[in-house]
């Protein structure tokens, strides 16, 4: 399946997900334990439908890899509609969606970016060994790894910590064995397929690479992050004192 | 118009009922550990149930009250103290500009809640005035209290100075929502056929203890090891609070109110909300029996639930009207 194209450019097998609850607080839209790019564009066709329509009640949708997880209000939906089983009523809304959600009828809005990021020390933790195990020159990795663009495929973990695939194979590399306690926020990471930035300071095991000056998370900021579910990102490298004038971080 | 805090607590955080739909930016709910303790605490100084109030652990904080307010104190029992008197839970007080509010002893529970009428004066971010300590934003000054913090209150009451400590002659029955021989229900989830015979059997059958590394995020759940039949690595999906999960040692985690919005361990179920309060209450040390329970009782128990709240207050804002204190 191609991967890499901008926005929607190729139709992926349809998959009908299945729908189960999430106990007494919402269900989970589940298309199966598959990481594939055109189940990816279905759950954001899905979660896109789904927040246009303001469901009543509807407190949070979590779009994921592969899986959609609705939350709703139950007080709001006993109140408001006190003859029907709150997760049955809810699983009828959704159905009609997601029948609409066939892959010709997939229509997305996705984002392109281009981030900064600066591969050299002190920020490219890992880099040289990582470059080493793979028998690459650090230059060459970081060639490797600015070619491709890659799909934001779920946030999570931290506020704006955005999950990037696929990387190429030659590139992917475990996490490391024993967890940094300091991670400085804008470290680029690799964790098997994905790679990803840290929005925040946090302790973390992905292999660090590099750094990217900009600030993921702004709090005061609406929203409050930088990358969404469905955006494409593609690394190009900047110099030390590039990265010191464009530097975002408090502190640094 | 203002509370100065005099000692800080383990940890003393303001907090409502949650930041609701931000999950999807990676930003949880965060919110009161102890929701029916917030709202039973808010109705009974006549605010929405949902309006900010003082979560605190034990060891707990001291405030000095510098004018005068009306308070209530829910949740866990810390052996509040005013100038020497006990002081209920359940129950509006009054207090005077100068008064300090104590802690003598943990009792019972494991969070207590401050409410006060009008609630504090300080900016909601993303709907909620709840602290997210990841993020370190919301609530105040996005951390836990800190000696010298001293928090506005939006409500003033100058006809009130001088007036002294007054503790209303009614109270709160809430025991059978906390009773602690009643098992923690939960509506069995996505892997839950998945446990082998015998670890479905151990998870109902054994006192599961709520381990010392256990917080605002999650309650690490210590016993006879769980295992299923597949070990197959899961690709991160959206979570709830109340989720339990099982990561591949076999001890399970139960998330509560600051628990990360996606996570890939494989999930048995989640506690009913009905049982939330309940569990936060045990705390570390304690234990409990899981009971797995159909999806429309655990909807019918959290209606009663709501059910109770609402009757509650109505009676609360009738009393304060009454002034029965």
């Amino acid at each position: 399946m191609p991967l890499g194209g901008r926005g929607v450019s190729f139709y992926p097998t349809f998959m009908p997900p299945h729908i189960h609850p999430l106990g007494d607080q919402g269900l989970l839209i589940d298309w199966g334990n598959r990481l594939d790019p055109g189940i990816a564009q279905q759950v954001q066709a899905c979660w896109q439908r789904l927040q246009a329509l303001q469901l009543p009640g509807v407190l949070d949708l979590v779009p994921a890899y592969s899986s959609l997880a609705l939350l709703f209000d139950l007080d709001y939906l006993l109140k408001n509609y006190p003859q029907e089983l709150p997760y049955a009523l809810v699983k009828s809304w959704v159905e009609p969606v997601l029948a609409a959600s066939s892959p010709h009828a997939l229509a997305t809005c996705s984002r392109n970016l281009d981030i900064p990021v600066c591969f050299e020390v002190p920020h490219a933790l890992d880099l040289a060994e990582l470059a080493t195990q793979k028998g690459l020159s650090p230059a060459a990795f970081i060639q490797q790894y600015c070619q491709t663009r890659y799909q934001v495929y779920m946030i999570g973990f931290l506020p704006g910590f955005a999950y990037l695939g696929t990387l190429d194979d030659l590139l992917a590399t475990p996490r490391k064995t024993t967890p940094r306690s300091a991670i400085p926020a804008g470290s680029v990471g690799i964790a098997g397929a994905q790679t990803g930035i840290y929005p925040l300071d946090s302790p973390g095991g992905w292999q660090i690479i590099g750094r990217c000056p900009w600030r993921l998370f702004t709090p005061a900021n609406d929203p409050p992050v930088r990358l969404q579910m469905g955006d494409w990102v593609q690394f190009y490298p900047i110099s030390s004192s590039e990265f010191m004038a464009q530097n975002e971080h408090p502190g640094t | 118009m203002s509370i100065l805090v005099l000692n800080k607590g383990l940890q003393t955080t303001v907090q409502d009922l949650g930041r609701s739909g931000y999950a999807h930016f990676g930003i949880n709910r965060a919110g009161a550990m102890d929701p029916l303790a917030l709202q039973v605490g808010n109705f009974l100084v006549g605010n929405p149930g949902g309006t900010v109030a003082l979560e605190m652990c034990f060891p707990a904080p001291a405030f000095m009250f510098l004018a005068p307010a009306l308070i209530a104190l829910s949740g866990a029992d810390f052996g509040a103290q005013i100038e020497g008197q006990n002081l209920p839970l359940h129950t509006p007080i009054w207090v005077d500009a100068g008064m300090e509010l104590h802690f003598r002893h943990k009792q019972a529970g494991q969070y207590a809640y401050l409410s006060i009428q009008g609630g504090l004066d300080i900016p909601p971010w993303l709907n909620s005035r709840s602290t997210n300590l990841k993020a370190q934003w919301g609530g105040w000054q996005g951390r836990a209290l800190l000696k010298g913090d001293v928090l506005p209150l939006a409500k003033s009451w100058p006809e009130r100075i001088g007036r002294g400590l007054v503790i209303a002659k009614y109270h709160t029955l809430l025991r059978d929502f906390y009773a602690s021989e009643t098992p923690i229900r939960f509506v069995p989830g996505q892997h839950y056929p998945q446990l082998l015979p015998e670890s479905r059997k151990a998870l109902h059958a054994q006192a599961w203890r709520i381990s010392n590394a256990s917080d605002r995020m999650g309650y690490r759940l210590d016993g006879e090891g769980l295992t299923l039949s597949s070990n197959e690595s899961l690709l991160s999906a959206g979570l709830t609070r109340g989720s339990i999960q099982l990561p591949p040692a076999g001890q399970p985690i139960v998330l509560m109110a600051d628990h990360q919005t996606t996570g890939g361990y494989p999930l048995l179920g989640q506690v009913i909300q009905a049982d939330w309060a309940r569990l936060a209450q045990l705390g570390p040390g304690r234990s409990f029996y899981l009971q797995a329970v159909e999806l429309a009782e655990a909807v019918s128990l959290y209606a009663e639930q709501g059910v109770f709240l609402r009757r509650l207050k109505a009676g609360c804002a009738l009393a304060l009207i009454g002034g029965e204190y």
